[in-house]
């Protein structure tokens, strides 16, 4: 068999895989029974079961692998996850997959648009993809290093030689990957450069799903094409980064806790936990968002209960055992000093130069097109409109992380620094933009679409 | 005919095909700079020759993806190799080999100044005789320099050359 078909049917498996054993745990940590819940469309359940079965997947991974035990007892741990949690594959294929619901799954122009995107996103990986990037020497080295075995912590964390490959990056992308080529039997790129790409589109429909809590589906539509189309966006789909993913992460804890803010309903407040539970996992600078996230759910959330404060701080538990991982491993970051007083007065001109800078980028047309200035225009002309806690919560969640992202460069060790500016400034604007884009979309329509909603997000009035 | 011209009026599909067409429309309209990037990013792509080995693709240039073959069929897993460059050359040829002869453990020695506080290669002024020193205090197996004239020393001996790339034994 064609090696390269082989390796999509493997990565077909095992996120056929990730879904069930996401749509389990859902089912089990959630207060309501995620699978019986209309708070939720049925994509919205097979994309969230995606990513919380993902990252599980790669957290018990990484367990396995600080144990120096080989990763397939956790096929055999989700395996027995699915018996006892009595969840009948039955229900799962009735409730979600039935043809039915299929329609309502993907109905009409999502299908056409979503089948155009995957095409022209495989067609990129192939055709269009430089390999030679961070994707495959730092990401892709990652995957590499698990699929080889070892003892991981002796053979990567302590490997002084192998500090080029930034020690102190999160797995979860590079377990991903790593698993993929362990039941693949070998190493293989082509097959997990399109994981990335599945991320990119899985946050198109994320987009679209969110949009048609508030809009009509002619609107929402168009809005998923001009997602789509965003120029950096596709750029950096096709190159194996980790941005993209955190954008989702991101954007899906973001967005359900701003329809908590809305709608009241428990629900969206603990998935939008465990999503923000994940992102230093994803990313390094995931730490920075999953920190802007706590502070905007202890300002914004007006339920000060026991309960909140349980949740967060479970929540932060693999957060605590990452870092103090780290820490005992003596791994540090070779991109950014720690932050010293010392540092910052011999560095201080850089608060003038870098906001130049970031002006610049964010104006570059070739990646972002005009939606950084129109974005501004519109929050400018229409500033009375962000006026409930909710639509506050999301200027909050966009603002400040492009506040304090361009300020993460003062402390650059690179020489010169503005170099570090240009290659990973874009890309960390990248991780927000997802969320800019659906407070775009709020602020930007009338009253009277975003004013009077349903919770299920169908509003008849508007669905003609 | 002023019926027929109303969007409620137009079959379903076709409403629908109107609306992605106007959207690309405006699109390449208003970023002509992304036809540009697009071709740029083409010709690129193009400059690449793709190497095969059975089931293997690798998109790299083909004259390195030649010479880590040869490297590949006479060094040991666990060898020790070092990486001569001058002025910071060869920064992707050092990760892509780090990449593809793991777990063997290469070193990079370059005269590059110190880029930022923790660097990933080892900083020497790039004389042969600093290199022939370096090579004797440590215990290194083979030596790959990238661009740079050999070192004349009776203690390595030249192996393989491809382009650029060259590969001494140390005896």
């Amino acid at each position: 068999m064609n090696i390269l078909l082989l390796g999509y049917l493997i990565v077909g498996v095992f996120f056929i895989f990730s879904i069930f054993l996401g749509y389990t745990l859902l089912n089990l940590l959630l207060p309501h029974r995620f699978s019986t819940s209309f708070d939720f469309s049925a994509s919205e359940k097979i994309l969230l079961s995606f990513l919380f079965g993902s990252a599980t997947i790669t957290w018990f991974s990484f367990v396995f692998l600080l144990l120096n035990i080989h990763l397939w007892p956790i096929i055999v741990f989700g395996l027995i996850l699915l018996i006892i949690s009595k969840i009948q594959f039955v229900e799962f294929y009735t409730s979600i997959l039935s043809i039915s619901l299929w329609k309502k799954l993907f109905p009409n122009l999502s299908k056409l648009i979503l089948v155009f995107f995957t095409g022209w996103i495989v067609f990129e990986v192939f055709i269009r993809s430089n390999m030679i990037s961070d994707g495959l020497y730092l990401w892709g080295f990652k995957a590499r290093v698990i699929f080889e075995g070892g003892n991981i912590i002796t053979a990567y964390f302590k490997n002084n030689v192998l500090v080029w490959s930034h020690l102190d990056y999160p797995l979860y992308l590079p377990i991903l990957e790593g698993l993929i080529y362990k039941l693949l039997g070998s190493i293989f790129e082509p097959v997990v450069f399109i994981i990335v790409p599945i991320f990119y589109l899985l946050g198109g429909i994320f987009i679209f799903i969110t949009l048609r809590r508030f809009f009509k589906f002619y609107l929402c539509y168009l809005l998923l094409t001009l997602y789509f189309f965003i120029p950096h966006l596709r750029n950096i789909a096709v190159l194996n980064y980790a941005d993209i993913p955190l954008a989702l992460y991101y954007n899906v804890s973001v967005v359900y806790f701003f329809l908590y803010l809305r709608f009241k309903k428990s629900s969206y407040k603990y998935l939008s936990i465990f999503a923000a539970a994940n992102l230093f996992w994803i990313k390094k600078e995931g730490f920075i968002l999953y920190v802007i996230y706590l502070l905007g759910f202890l300002i914004f959330n007006h339920i000060r209960g026991q309960k909140n404060y349980l949740f967060l701080l479970l929540s932060a538990i693999p957060c605590l055992f990452w870092y103090f991982f780290l820490f005992v491993n003596q791994v540090t970051s070779i991109d950014f000093v720690t932050p010293s007083y010392s540092f910052l007065i011999n560095n201080i001109n850089r608060f003038t130069e870098i906001p130049v800078y970031t002006r610049r980028l964010l104006k570059y047309p070739p990646h972002w097109g005009l939606f950084w200035p129109v974005l501004l225009v519109i929050m400018i002309l229409r500033y009375r409109f962000i006026r409930d806690k909710s639509k506050v919560y999301l200027a909050y969640s966009v603002i400040l992380p492009l506040i304090i992202y361009p300020c993460l460069f003062v402390f650059s060790t690179w020489q010169p620094y503005y170099e570090h500016v240009r290659t990973a400034l874009d890309r960390l604007i990248l991780q927000v933009f997802p969320t800019a884009f659906v407070f775009f979309a709020i602020i930007f329509t009338p009253d009277k679409y975003t004013d009077t909603i349903s919770p299920k997000g169908i509003n008849k009035s508007y669905e003609k | 005919m002023k019926k027929l011209f109303k969007p409620s009026n137009l079959p379903f599909y076709l409403k629908h095909i109107i609306l992605i067409l106007s959207v690309i429309i405006i699109y390449w309209s208003i970023y002509p700079w992304s036809i540009k990037d697009f071709i740029k990013r083409q010709t690129v792509t193009q400059e690449m020759k793709i190497g095969e080995n059975n089931n293997y693709i690798r998109i790299f240039p083909k004259d390195l993806y030649d010479f880590i073959q040869e490297v590949k069929s006479v060094c040991n897993q666990n060898d020790k190799i070092l990486f001569l460059s001058k002025e910071g050359k060869g920064e992707n040829d050092f990760f892509l080999l780090s990449y593809e002869l793991y777990p063997q453990k290469i070193f990079w020695i370059s005269d590059l100044k110190p880029g930022s506080i923790n660097n990933w290669w080892l900083q020497n002024d790039m004389t042969p005789k600093s290199i022939v020193d370096y090579l004797r205090e440590n215990e290194i197996h083979w030596i790959i320099s990238y661009g740079i004239s050999p070192v004349n020393d009776s203690s390595i001996s030249s192996l393989i050359k491809i382009s650029n790339y060259i590969l001494y034994k140390k005896i």
